[in-house]
């Protein structure tokens, strides 16, 4: 397995798509602290929306766009194996298929968790010298636990569902469209009288629970608590919706990738 | 010593590799020939355990997966450009020996030793097909492996190349180190191997030594030249003689020995001009061994009973030394 791990971590080091990905997933909350610091240097700061901030918005927004960039980094550790046919000589170089994906799997977990740490510590820091760090709460940490989960399974999400497909160019689009078109879409027509019943399902579509794990937000705090609407899934529950979806894309495609040819 | 036994490999209801068995024996280049589709780069996939299909390949009795650190065992080279197209040609080749614990300097040593230490930082982009070949050969040999496996090594390779790389194999083989190396050069085959696998529509046609393959695949023929070639030609032919298309005013004769004809062409008065001997080039022999397992034909080549991919139409046969 140290070995595997030695092959991927020169692998994810010898290429510049890396360094633009992190860059940008670490630049964009980055952007966005700092005016949210800047602009509020001279008001009140509560926690629960420094963090929101501090998390690039993927609670607010509907593409986490800090999430979808290391899910890029997912794709692109099996994607570039097979878009540029590397994955023969590397399959040569290794051929213990389980230990390969075994350590695409720990670098890509490891890469997202340190992309989070730094983010968070960085949009601290920035917040410190723009306005004062704000006090966190219980809530607040657990949305920047929650943001650094997410990361992480979008790295596995984004890794797993290339194992799955071997089209970089079809799962590429897939993490865009699915969280910013096809989920909202789904979630809006729960509205609709003759699929009401289906609104408590809208719950557990995968990627908008996923983006609930930084939520730091109460939906009183966001304008969107209806009384007629079904209980909210708590941080826990929609971190477990995310990871069962997660576990559901990585099993098949680990379980082909050592049975199919190369 | 590799030990290919059995080797199968299905696509849906059409056979890619059928039941292949053969050895490749240490201190010998061995070519691995076949028309195109004849399932080569199939098979060498399923010798690595790259492919899943039935049968097993040994490696002095070990299977590759089976192998810890492969490289330093087993270099490969299955497809030329096989690499990212910005990853440096140094790092590719760091990152395939971070896999087999090869030291980092040996990245340098190889690529010198290919002919590519000038562009060892360069990005693979811009190789050419043949520079690319040289990067895959310098990843073969990183780890100082006692075998190589070369799924067609000369293509894209230009001529002061394929020398190169002939001489290097010869050399590599003479160490007594194996080498298995397919190709469809034909002729490169002819100077590099002492041992053939033939295979066709991925059935074995023959395996053993390159001479007893031309000899088992071909006959000689007796070229004659004569100013009464057609009279001549007539006598022989009550006696076995068969002519095949002739070149430059040549008979160039089947089924009978020069002997034969020097008496013939005696009793009669008949003056030669030549009789000489010719003995098939492997070409020819492949030509013989294939011509029913090509996978693509042309109408041409059918009505003139050629394999695919060889050009027929006005091709003087080359003679062996």
């Amino acid at each position: 397995m140290i070995d595997a791990l030695r092959l991927e971590w020169v692998r994810l080091r010898t290429v510049r798509s890396t360094y633009w990905l992190i860059g940008l997933a670490i630049a964009l909350p980055a952007v966005l602290t700092g005016l949210v610091g800047y602009f509020s240097r001279n008001d009140e700061l509560e926690a629960s929306i420094a963090v929101a901030f501090m998390t690039g918005g993927v609670a607010l927004f509907p593409l986490p766009l800090p999430a979808v960039l290391v899910g890029i980094l997912g794709v692109l550790s099996i994607g570039h194996e097979y878009r540029h046919a590397t994955i023969r000589p590397t399959l040569t170089a290794l051929p213990a298929r389980s230990h390969l994906v075994g350590a695409k799997l720990v670098v890509i977990v490891a890469t997202a968790t340190v992309v989070g740490v730094v983010t968070l510590a960085l949009n601290y820091a920035l917040l410190a010298v723009t306005r004062g760090a704000p006090e966190m709460d219980a809530n607040a940490r657990a949305a920047i636990t929650g943001y650094v989960v997410l990361l992480i399974l979008w790295g596995i999400v984004g890794l797993g569902a290339t194992l799955l497909t071997r089209i970089m160019a079809l799962v590429l689009p897939l993490l865009f469209v699915l969280p910013l078109v096809i989920e909202p879409v789904l979630s809006v027509l729960t509205f609709i009288p003759a699929l009401e019943d289906l609104r408590p399902a809208a719950r557990f579509l995968p990627f908008t629970a996923g983006s609930q794990l930084a939520q730091s937000l109460s939906p009183n705090e966001l304008g969107t608590a209806d009384p007629n609407a079904p209980q909210p899934l708590s941080r826990v529950e929609n971190g477990a919706v995310f990871a069962a979806f997660t576990m559901l894309v990585l099993a098949p495609a680990w379980l082909l990738f050592s049975r199919r040819d190369a | 010593m590799i030990t290919a036994h059995g080797l199968g490999k299905r696509y849906g209801g059409k056979v890619a590799v059928d039941d292949l068995t053969f050895e490749v024996s240490p201190g010998k280049v061995t070519g691995f020939l076949g028309p195109n589709g004849a399932g080569k780069s199939t098979t060498m996939r399923l010798m690595l355990d790259l492919d899943h299909g039935s049968g097993r390949t040994l490696f002095d009795g070990r299977r590759y997966r089976d192998i810890k650190h492969p490289m330093r065992e087993i270099g490969t080279v299955l497809e030329a450009k096989a690499f990212h197209p910005t990853r440096r040609a140094r790092n590719h080749l760091r990152m395939l020996a971070a896999a087999n614990a090869v030291p980092t300097s040996r990245c340098d040593d190889v690529l010198e030793q290919v002919g590519l230490a000038s562009v060892s930082r360069g990005k693979p982009k811009s190789f050419s097909l043949g520079m690319g070949q040289r990067l895959g050969l310098a990843a073969a040999l990183l780890g100082e492996p006692h075998t190589l496996i070369l799924d067609e090594p000369a293509n894209g390779l230009d001529p002061q190349g394929i020398h190169w790389l002939r001489d290097f194999l010869k050399s590599f083989a003479a160490s007594g180190r194996t080498v298995f190396v397919s190709s469809h050069l034909l002729s490169e085959m002819a100077l590099m191997a002492d041992q053939l696998v033939v295979i066709g529509r991925g059935r074995m046609i023959d395996s053993g030594p390159v001479r007893e393959f031309v000899s088992r695949f071909s006959t000689t023929q007796v070229v004659v030249r004569s100013p009464r070639l057609g009279e001549l030609v007539e006598l022989l032919r009550p006696l076995g003689a068969k002519d095949v298309p002739s070149v430059d005013g040549a008979a160039v004769l089947d089924g009978i020995t020069p002997e034969r004809v020097g008496d013939t062409a005696a009793a009669h008065g008949i003056a030669l001009h030549e009789l000489s001997t010719r003995t098939a080039s492997l070409e020819q022999a492949f030509l013989e061994a294939t011509g029913a397992s090509s996978e693509y034909r042309t109408p041409d080549q059918d009505a003139a009973g050629m394999p695919a991919d060889v050009p027929h139409a006005g091709t003087a046969p080359e003679v062996m030394p």
